[in-house]
This record gives C-alpha cells, sequence and structure tokens, in this order.
C-alpha cells in the first residue's frame, strides 16, 4: 500500500489561544482513495483539511506529497497546483466569466496555451452540466450552479487529489442534488477525494474510507459498512442517529 | 463709493488660464505620483513582516499628521540647507505627491481589504503565488472600488495645490495674487480664481457622479 501513498498528514497539531483543535492528527491518502470525514461542528474537520493545502496554519506536525514534506514557499506553490480544493462558499471569481474561472489557473500558473485550457474547460464544463454557460459572469449563477463552476476549475489544475470542505452545506435545499451527481462524476474520473460533509448516505455511497473526528482527534477511520453498521461506540451511533434525523 | 475692475481680470486671462494648466498639471501628476505611492504604502502596511508594516505605518502617521505647507516648505526653503535645491515645480509635485500617497494607501487598503477573502483562499488554493493573487483576482476588483473615492482624492488635490503659491509655484492662485499685487485690486482676481477652482472641482465631481452611475 505505502507506494500509492499520495499525501500523509502526520501528528499535525494546532491550537487557537487556549483551544487545542487538532491533537496530532495523521493518516494517509492513497491513490484514487475516496475519504470523507465526518463528526460534529467544532470537531476540527474543516481545520484539518485547510492544513493539508495550508490555507491554514499547523503548530506542529508535517504534511508529505510523493514522500518529500512540504513547508512553504516553491513547494508549497506547487503543492498546491496538485491539490484541488472545493469551499463551502463556493469562492468564484466574482469578476469573471465562468469559462475564465475555469481557465485562469491553467493559463496563469501552469502557462497552458490558452486555446488548449479553453478545449479542457470546455469540456469540463460540460461535465458539471453547465455546457452554453461559458459566457455567463460566474457571480450571476445561482448557488449550486457556481459550485459547479468551482468544481471544473478545481478539475482544471488536474490534481491528484481534491479537497471538498462541505460543498453542499451553504447551498438551498433543492440545489444539493446537482452538486452531489457532479461530485459523484468526479469521483468516477478516479481523482482522489477529501470530503469533508453532513451529508451521511452521500458519504457512505461515495467514500472507500470514513473518518470520524471528535474534540480534534480521529476516534475512527473504517470503511463506510463498518462505520455504519457496526457503530465503534455510543458516541458515533447517537451521531448517525441525529443527523440521519434532519 | 466702491468700483471694482473687472477688466483686470479680463486682461489677464491668459496668465489665470496659464495658472490653471499648471494646477492641473501638479494635479496630475500628483495623483500618478501619489498612486504609485499609495499602493506601495497599502502593501507595506499589510505587509507579514513587521519591520515594513511599521514603516508604512510611521509614514502615514506623519505625512497626514503635519500640514501640507509645512511639508512643502521643508522641501523647498528646508532642503537647501542640507545641500539639496529643488525649483518650486519639483519641490511643489514632490510634496504633494508625498502628501497624497499617505492618503490614498489608505483608499488602497480599504480597496483591497474589501475583496471576498474567500476568493484570495481559492487562487491560494489553486496554486496562484501572491503577486498571481493581486494582480489577477484583488487587483481588478480593487480598483473598481478604489475610483470613487480616488476621484474625490483627485479633487481635494486640485484645492490644496494653491497651498504652493506659498513656494513662489505660479499656479492659479498664485496668478491671481500677482494680478492683485499689481493693480491693489484684491477682490477681482481672487473671484476669477475661486470661479476657475469652482469650474475645475465641478468637471471632476461631474465625472465621479457619472462613475458613481455607472458603478452602482
Amino acid at each position: 500500500m505505502a507506494e500509492d501513498v499520495i499525501l500523509s498528514v502526520k501528528n499535525i497539531s494546532k491550537s487557537f489561544g487556549d483551544l487545542q483543535v487538532l491533537k496530532e492528527i495523521s493518516f494517509d491518502i492513497h491513490k484514487g482513495e475516496k475519504i470523507a470525514i465526518l463528526g460534529p461542528s467544532g470537531s476540527g474537520k474543516s481545520t484539518i483539511l485547510r492544513c493539508i493545502n495550508q490555507l491554514e496554519t499547523y503548530d506542529d506536525g508535517e504534511i508529505d506529497y510523493m514522500g518529500k514534506p512540504v513547508n512553504s514557499g516553491q513547494a508549497l506553490y506547487e503543492l498546491r497546483q496538485h491539490i484541488g480544493m472545493v469551499f463551502q462558499r463556493f469562492n468564484v471569481f466574482t469578476h469573471m466569466s465562468v469559462l475564465q474561472n475555469v481557465i485562469e489557473a491553467p493559463v496563469h500558473v501552469k502557462k497552458v496555451p490558452k486555446q488548449e485550457a479553453i478545449a479542457k474547460a470546455k469540456e469540463l464544463l460540460k461535465m458539471v452540466g453547465l455546457e452554453g454557460r461559458e459566457g455567463a459572469m460566474a457571480k450571476n449563477l445561482s448557488g449550486g450552479q457556481q459550485q459547479r463552476v468551482a468544481i471544473a476549475r478545481a478539475m482544471a489544475m488536474n490534481p491528484e487529489v481534491i479537497l471538498f470542505d462541505e460543498p453542499t452545506s451553504a447551498l438551498d435545499p433543492e440545489l444539493v442534488g446537482e452538486v452531489l451527481s457532479v461530485i459523484r462524476k468526479v469521483a468516477a474520473e478516479g481523482v482522489s477525494m477529501v470530503i469533508v460533509t453532513h451529508e451521511m448516505n452521500f458519504a457512505r455511497e461515495v467514500a472507500d474510507r470514513i473518518l470520524f473526528m471528535e474534540d480534534g482527534v480521529i476516534v475512527e477511520d473504517a470503511p463506510p459498512e463498518e462505520f455504519f453498521e457496526h457503530p465503534k461506540n455510543d458516541r458515533i451511533r447517537q451521531f448517525i442517529r441525529k443527523v440521519e434525523e434532519r | 463709493m466702491v468700483t471694482l475692475k473687472w477688466s483686470l481680470v479680463f486682461d489677464k486671462m491668459s496668465s489665470l488660464l496659464h495658472g490653471c494648466a499648471v494646477t492641473m498639471e501638479i494635479s496630475v501628476l500628483t495623483l500618478i505620483f501619489g498612486t504609485i505611492l499609495g499602493v506601495v504604502l497599502a502593501l507595506m502596511r499589510d505587509s507579514r513582516i513587521k519591520v515594513v508594516a511599521k514603516i508604512a505605518q510611521l509614514y502615514i502617521w506623519i505625512w497626514r499628521g503635519t500640514p501640507l505647507m509645512v511639508q512643502a516648505f521643508l522641501i523647498y526653503f528646508g532642503l537647501p540647507n542640507l545641500g539639496v535645491t529643488l525649483s518650486a515645480m519639483t519641490a511643489g509635485v514632490l510634496s504633494m505627491s508625498l502628501n497624497t500617497g499617505a492618503y490614498i494607501a489608505e483608499i488602497v487598503r480599504s480597496g483591497i481589504h474589501a475583496i471576498d477573502p474567500g476568493q484570495r483562499e481559492a487562487a491560494k488554493a489553486l496554486g496562484m503565488p501572491w503577486h498571481l493573487e493581486m494582480l489577477r483576482i484583488v487587483a481588478p476588483q480593487a480598483t473598481k472600488i478604489c475610483i470613487l473615492p480616488l476621484v474625490n482624492q483627485f479633487i481635494a488635490t486640485i484645492k490644496n495645490t494653491s497651498i504652493l503659491s506659498a513656494i513662489t509655484l505660479t499656479e492659479l492662485t498664485r496668478e491671481g495674487t500677482l494680478i492683485a499685487y499689481n493693480s491693489f485690486h484684491y477682490f477681482e482676481p481672487y473671484i476669477a480664481v475661486a470661479v476657475l477652482y469652482l469650474i475645475l472641482t465641478t468637471i471632476f465631481t461631474q465625472i465621479a457622479g457619472i462613475l458613481e452611475r455607472r458603478m452602482a
């Protein structure tokens, strides 16, 4: 297994003031693997996700990409080119069109020829169901559409891993489905994924592995069947029941 | 019996219009240099390197906290004591730019801070280094936000240039003063000067209004 490890999270710890939000978190992400991180609010799920591409600093520990530690400077910019991220609040570039959002990083960061980037962007926009909307301003789209643009934008860099930070939590309920079905398609492309989510059924369906976090610690790391059918402890059983009741 | 001699003003209209041109020249140069300085100061002020941020903060504190006229006196009359002699025009543009830069820094900074932090994170997450994030994501959006306050700053600059008449720079106010000195009539030339300033500032206020409506 060890040779197909893409990313290693090693003993990451972080505190906000007196509150320790991450306590020596460690896990590996393998090629093609889909990991869902579940847990109550404030358990540190989003924080650990943001530490992986270092949008969030950490006090201790190490992130390894392809076996090499990544700290800062050039290596960090390169790491980020290989790790896509989809945010809760979409974060599309509002001064740009849909197409410009998707080609921005390939053209200016990766220096892909513009025509090539446009061709690839059109393919991706077709995949996320936004064919024909290339020229629309991103800010004029619905939340679900903006999130699909953001997914295409992340995919355009050909990442090894995509991090999803509660990708449907800011959406109106009727728009959740369209975004989840796009994430399913992305999963089918074979890219590795780490998803922080509250969508239990979705996590169960898409993930190969569930990490359950509580108070800054990973308390369970199991395949979905085991996680949902044979919860390790009462706390997890309670959590599953509570979230499913919503 | 009060007699006003308006012919004084009309006979010297070409001098007054020349004064307007000089005033506009100083104002435009000040806007250009002040904006460059303002952008640099704004970026320094938000630098993660504490010393750099402190230097910018100190600069803004001093230049906004002392009168423009004293700054102009120091540069035009004071610097020659240190062996640096500047023409009135150079000293005038320099003191206006150094002063205005401090104000524009705050305009630029508030423009940058108005940009959605989420979009900046998205840029970082895509592997954009700082300069690309600023150039491609922050600058286009912040420029839009800054344009209106910049036009207002420019209008203030046009009026502030009158202070430079005190360092013998022959701009609009000084042209009026020269007419007054030669004729012992003060009312007419200064009314003419005031009207000309009003015309200049009105033009740019109108432009600001158009921009505001366009961007709303």
